[in-house]
């Protein structure tokens, strides 16, 4: 028994050492992580941005001095967080301030968000700065792991982003511009992403996804009752993207523009649809693939935007 | 309990320390606690049909022992047989049966009012239900004496560690060393966590992290063509054998913890040049099972040729039914048996050595991972997808291959599952069908660094890889 526990001990030293050193590394190199702005949120916040990696690399408030911003949007985050999101961080928006409520095409549609494949690996990214409460399919054992081991939360992104680390720390991603050699590849790989992968049903139907259609009209409503004016946006893309939205799902934006039209008429929201602004669709230095706008292209679309709505 | 659930990594510990402590005498009592533990934490209400399938079984064996007729020994083991086979049947095969016979009968325009129960699969009825039917065969032909103490019985039916996805276990090899003394054995014990480690990979890293992409290909067909349908049909190959025998594995290190050796259930079948090799390396137990309790009673290899094979089909036919009540699972075994008697046929005969072994192991792996279809198919028209569908685009192989791997993976990804989980598992693998099938004790001949530097790399990959907070079920759990 002496020998075999021994060797237990041994393993797990062994394992347990590389696992905190891994760790480490990854907090180094990670000290960037998207998250950690949500640790030092602004109190009195007069523009703020929801929504997915639309919202997240298409608003860049650099240029805008006189006003508080702040930017919620993260990467395939659907209305239901934003919502959550909202709800936690309400207080500090101001009264008589402007929240854009970025819609993406794959927004409203899909299945269930916590049946997805990369519901877990998302997910984890919330335990960091949000309470429990607000978190979808909350175990305590994955809050450990997120607090104190948020290396371990990474699946095979961990390599991933320590060898992409390496490759560009010199250039982040957002100040790339398309690559035109394989854009209408990139192009046709996202809108079948964004819109046939986990969004149909067995009988090859587009799935309307109730919870985060109903999250938007609860986002507008939250909005409202504190004097927070709710505008909706879809962000700007590149003519090969809407190309191959519609080829990839004819019929498609008909049925997207339908639940947007079914919004704005309830609830008197006002909404900009940038998706086809031939300002942005055929400019392949504003963006970074076919459908995110890179820095130049956010602070473009971001003061652009600033001016149409907050003048109407 | 799921063996990858931190339920099971504080259970383990605790009956380890238990049985280790306690004297000889109390070990069986432990394990029986244990075990009927382990199962009820998944359902409590289920474990009545262990008890029920244990007291039959147990009563049968003991009567037909006492008993001098050989017409009255026939009876009892009639009817211990159909009272095991009905639990079976209720639960597993009821809604099948009604359904195919509605099907049947509606054929020849006769109604029949469908009747479908509601009732959950109890994980494990197949497994358990076959070691009881083996044991009381065994019973019956007189090759082992009936168990006279209930208690011991009851704990070789539900050991824990083999209860609800096997290794079936025969009573001549795990009986005996329910009731034998155990001394520790630290080499044993050491073994037996290599075995786990090993398991855990498989399961929790290769066939957990590629099912996600079998099951979005297979869950919705209709959307993919291609060469994606074969990138699918090969994770699912690589998924299922992963998931199996990855359990298979922790269950054999677990029983090693106990100072008990449980039986091979693979040996390297991927690297089968027959497909009577490959039956001979998966599934061992069931398959053995099937050759001892079907086919040998059906007639096995004795009479003509004809019968031989029709008793091979049989055999398959019901090894597919037992997988799962579908058609699906029916062709399944009908494609294999096909094969062998196509082998038979032909005089095929597997390669020991060289060239034309590798390129025979690669014609059997293909044909395999397209039976696979059947298996992992909802229905046989989704099977029939695949197949119809597969090579859609293969006239330009370049963009068949881009396009069927963007739509299911990206190609860094791709090579990152190569070269951390599929390498590992192709060398171990390999290591082992050169070795007697057993690919962790194969590469105990490796250096002690290169040994330890394995492991701890494998340990490094399950702890920062797998999923966390998410203890998926087994595939052959449903079985």
């Amino acid at each position: 028994m002496k020998k075999f526990l021994t060797t237990l001990f041994l393993y797990f030293l062994i394992v347990g050492s590389i696992t905190v050193a891994i760790n480490g590394a990854y907090l180094m190199v990670a000290e960037d992580d998207v998250t950690e702005r949500f640790l030092n949120v602004p109190d009195q916040i007069q523009i703020s941005t929801f929504g997915s990696s639309h919202g997240e690399c298409g608003f860049d408030y650099e240029d805008v001095t006189d006003k508080i911003c702040f930017n919620f949007s993260l990467t395939a985050q659907f209305p239901s967080y934003d919502y959550r999101l909202m709800r936690y961080y309400g207080d500090k928006l101001a009264a008589g301030g402007t929240a854009y409520l970025v819609v993406s095409y794959f927004s409203l549609f899909g299945i269930d968000e916590t049946k997805t494949e990369t519901f877990a690996s998302k997910n984890a990214r919330y335990y960091s700065f949000l309470p429990p409460e607000y978190i979808k399919e909350y175990d305590w054992k994955t809050s450990l792991f997120a607090k104190y081991f948020p290396s371990m939360t990474q699946g095979e992104d961990l390599l991933l982003i320590f060898m992409q680390r390496s490759a560009t720390t010199e250039t982040d991603n957002r100040d790339r511009t398309v690559n035109t050699e394989t854009l209408e590849h990139d192009a046709h790989d996202r809108s079948r992403a964004h819109l046939i992968v986990e969004k149909l049903d067995n009988s090859g139907a587009r799935i309307r996804n109730q919870e985060e259609i109903t999250s938007l009209y609860e986002m507008i409503s939250f909005c409202r009752e504190r004097d927070v004016e709710p505008v909706l946006v879809t962000t700007p893309f590149l003519a090969e993207y809407s190309d191959a939205v519609m080829e990839t799902a004819p019929g498609f934006l008909e049925e997207f523009h339908d639940i947007i039209r079914e919004i704005t008429t309830t609830t008197g929201v006002r909404y900009y649809d940038y998706s086809a602004d031939s300002r942005f669709i055929h400019d392949y230095s504003l963006f970074m693939n076919s459908d995110h706008l890179n820095r130049t292209g956010a602070r473009k679309f971001t003061n652009l935007l600033l001016q149409e709505t907050l003048q109407s | 309990m799921l063996f990858n659930s931190l339920h099971f990594a504080l259970f383990l510990p605790i009956v380890f320390t238990l049985y280790w402590i306690s004297p000889h005498r109390f070990r069986w009592m432990i394990l029986l606690l244990s075990s009927y533990y382990f199962y009820m934490s998944w359902n409590v209400k289920y474990v009545v049909l262990i008890v029920f399938t244990t007291v039959v079984s147990y009563f049968a064996a003991i009567m037909m022992e006492k008993t001098k007729s050989a017409r009255k020994k026939q009876l009892i083991l009639f009817v211990s047989l159909l009272l095991c086979l009905s639990t079976l049947f209720v639960f597993k095969y009821f809604n099948f049966f009604f359904e195919s016979l509605s099907g049947l009968l509606s054929a020849f325009s006769i109604p029949l009012h469908p009747v479908t129960l509601n009732l959950l699969l109890p994980v494990g009825i197949s497994f358990y239900t076959f070691q009881t039917l083996s044991y009381v065969i065994d019973v019956y032909r007189g090759e082992v004496k009936a168990e006279p103490n209930l208690g011991v019985y009851a704990t070789f039916i539900s050991f824990f560690p083999q209860l609800v996805a096997g290794p079936i276990e025969r009573t001549q090899n795990l009986l005996p060393q329910i009731k034998a003394e155990h001394f520790f054995q630290s080499e044993r014990g050491i073994y037996g966590l290599k075995l786990m480690v090993w398991g855990y990979f498989k399961k929790v890293i290769v066939a957990d992290t590629i099912a996600v992409y079998v099951d979005k290909v297979y869950g919705m067909l209709p959307e993919y063509h291609g060469f994606s349908l074969v990138l699918a049909t090969l994770f699912f190959t690589l998924q299922i054998y992963c998931d199996f025998s990855g359990y298979s594995d922790i269950a054999r290190g677990t029983a090693e913890l106990l100072d008990i050796d449980l039986m091979r259930n693979f040996a390297s079948p991927y690297f089968s040049a027959s497909v009577k090799e490959f039956w001979s390396r998966w599934h061992i137990s069931l398959s053995t099972w099937f050759r001892d309790y079907v086919y040998i009673p059906l007639g096995g290899n004795r009479g003509s040729k004809i019968r031989r094979y029709w008793n091979l089909l049989v055999t398959f036919l019901v090894s597919g039914l037992w997988h799962g009540a579908n058609g699906t699972f029916v062709a399944w075994g009908g494609v294999h048996a096909l094969a062998q008697i196509a082998e038979y046929g032909l005089r095929i005969k597997a390669p020991k050595t060289g060239f034309s072994r590798c390129l025979r192991v690669l014609m059997v792996f293909c044909f395999v991972a397209l039976a696979w279809v059947f298996f992992r198919a909802e229905s046989m028209s989704d099977a029939f997808y695949v197949f119809l569908h597969m090579l859609d685009g293969a006239t330009h192989p370049v963009r068949y291959l881009r396009d069927g791997l963007g739509v299911v993976i990206s190609v860094k990804r791709l090579a990152l599952f190569c070269a951390l989980y599929f390498a590992p598992l192709g060398i171990v693998d390999y290591w082992g069908a050169k070795n007697g099938g057993d690919g962790i004790a194969a590469i105990e001949v490796w250096p002690r660094v290169f040994r330890w530097s394995f492991y701890v790399v494998i340990g490094l990959i399950i702890l920062f890889f797998s999923k966390k907070g998410v203890a998926t079920e087994f595939v052959y759990f449903q079985f």
